[in-house]
């Protein structure tokens, strides 16, 4: 497990299929992309913005939480989601934008695969 | 600008067609015949955003068109995004409410009509004149303000003030705001399948000409997911993300986006003319 946060790691991807909401440009920058792996432990599944928690090992060997923000929980139930389509302890990869405050480590706009290889959502989207 | 409001609200042809129908109704009641309200077309059903909101993405306006006033521009310059009342929950409002690619429903009822949408629990009461509803008083102010409505031929017209200041209640994503002055009439019309929402919206305060939208839904039998329930510390939970010395007005972040703000009336005129040449 390992967050990819170096110079190298961090890349312009403009024709990924994320789709970008205006407003969250303050929040995240929307011109870079971050990949994570690591172990989910909590899947919170609320409006306005379900969030998914992630445990991430460092380069130090210690751990780091990022959490992953999607678009709003009705949408997502509409296309098939629900509270326990993820729970703690899978094993997740994820690729988004990096929030801008340097103290956190916040996501938005990310693609998240599983350990199988599978989409999350993917299977249920309409 | 008044010759366009007047094509949006033909105000004369509706006086005449009141006195019309009141004649008719007196007439009627003279011979003992049945008078009742004239017939209000069908618009009770579900519906969800087709051409402005497809696949989830927003209407194609252009900021740059809109005209605002100094007062308007001066906010607009001013606004920070982490100030959205909607990081506490706060209901979206009229216009931009329109656009949200949410679901929402049409109740018809004798002397009201109720709106009531997926986003943030929204509910709208449009009350019917000749009802005799309570008027809302001085301090009766709100987010989604005091509707009364009236139906008139096919359509059903909404005229709807009393809203409280939004610091983004013209363009939620582009952060323009709106004053206690913002005035927002719809009018409703469906043939088949689609409904058709005309919106102007008029603040005199911060818009120097009236904006106008026009949106198409269409109308299923997909049931509302509700309830939305937002939830204080999850609405706020980005405003964390955001960095303290960047700030967050989106002037410093690539600009407002054009194609996310609704075009002017006159704009949508020239354009007009332009498809037609």
């Amino acid at each position: 497990m390992r967050v990819y946060l170096s110079a190298t790691a961090l890349f312009m991807l403009a024709g990924m299929p994320i789709h970008a909401h205006h407003a969250q440009a303050p929040f995240f920058d929307q011109s870079r992309e971050v990949e994570i792996e690591g172990v989910v432990t909590r899947f919170d599944f609320r409006n306005p913005h379900p969030v998914l928690y992630v445990d991430v090992s460092n380069d130090s060997g210690g751990i780091e939480e990022w959490q992953i923000q999607f678009g709003n929980a009705t949408g997502l139930r509409r296309r098939g989601w629900h509270k326990d389509i993820i729970g703690p302890g899978e094993k997740i990869r994820a690729r988004g934008h990096p929030s801008w405050n340097p103290d956190t480590r916040g996501m938005q706009g990310a693609r998240v695969v599983k350990s199988d290889g599978s989409v999350l959502g993917a299977s249920t989207a309409d | 600008m008044l010759a366009n409001l007047d094509r949006f609200m033909p105000r004369p042809l509706a006086v005449t067609g009141a006195m019309l129908l009141a004649c008719g109704l007196k007439a009627a009641a003279q011979e003992g015949l049945p008078v009742g309200p004239p017939p209000a077309p069908d618009l009770t059903g579900r519906y969800a955003p087709l051409t402005c909101a497809p696949n989830g993405a927003t209407c194609p306006f252009v900021v740059d068109d809109i005209k605002l006033t100094p007062v308007g521009k001066k906010m607009w310059d001013a606004y920070e995004e982490i100030i959205g009342p909607k990081f506490d929950c706060a209901q979206a409002t009229p216009p931009s409410l329109f656009a949200d690619p949410y679901r929402w429903a049409i109740h018809q009822l004798t002397d009201r009509v109720v709106f009531e949408y997926e986003k943030d629990d929204i509910i709208r009461t449009v009350w019917l004149t000749g009802w005799g509803h309570p008027e809302p008083g001085p301090y009766d102010a709100s987010w989604q303000g005091h509707s009364i409505g009236w139906y008139e031929g096919d359509e059903l017209v909404v005229v709807t003030t009393r809203y409280h200041y939004d610091p983004h209640g013209i363009e939620d994503f582009g952060g323009i705001p709106s004053s206690t002055q913002k005035r927002v009439t719809e009018r409703y019309r469906r043939e088949g399948d689609r409904l058709y929402l005309r919106a102007l919206t008029e603040d005199p305060l911060i818009l120097e000409e009236p904006i106008y939208f026009e949106f198409e839904y269409l109308a299923g039998d997909d049931p509302l997911i509700l309830p939305y329930r937002c939830e204080l510390d999850q609405a706020r939970f980005p405003t964390q993300y955001a960095d303290p010395e960047k700030g967050t007005s989106l002037a410093d972040f690539g600009g407002r986006d054009p194609e996310l703000v609704p075009v002017g009336v006159e704009e949508l005129e020239r354009r007009r003319r332009e498809n037609q040449n």
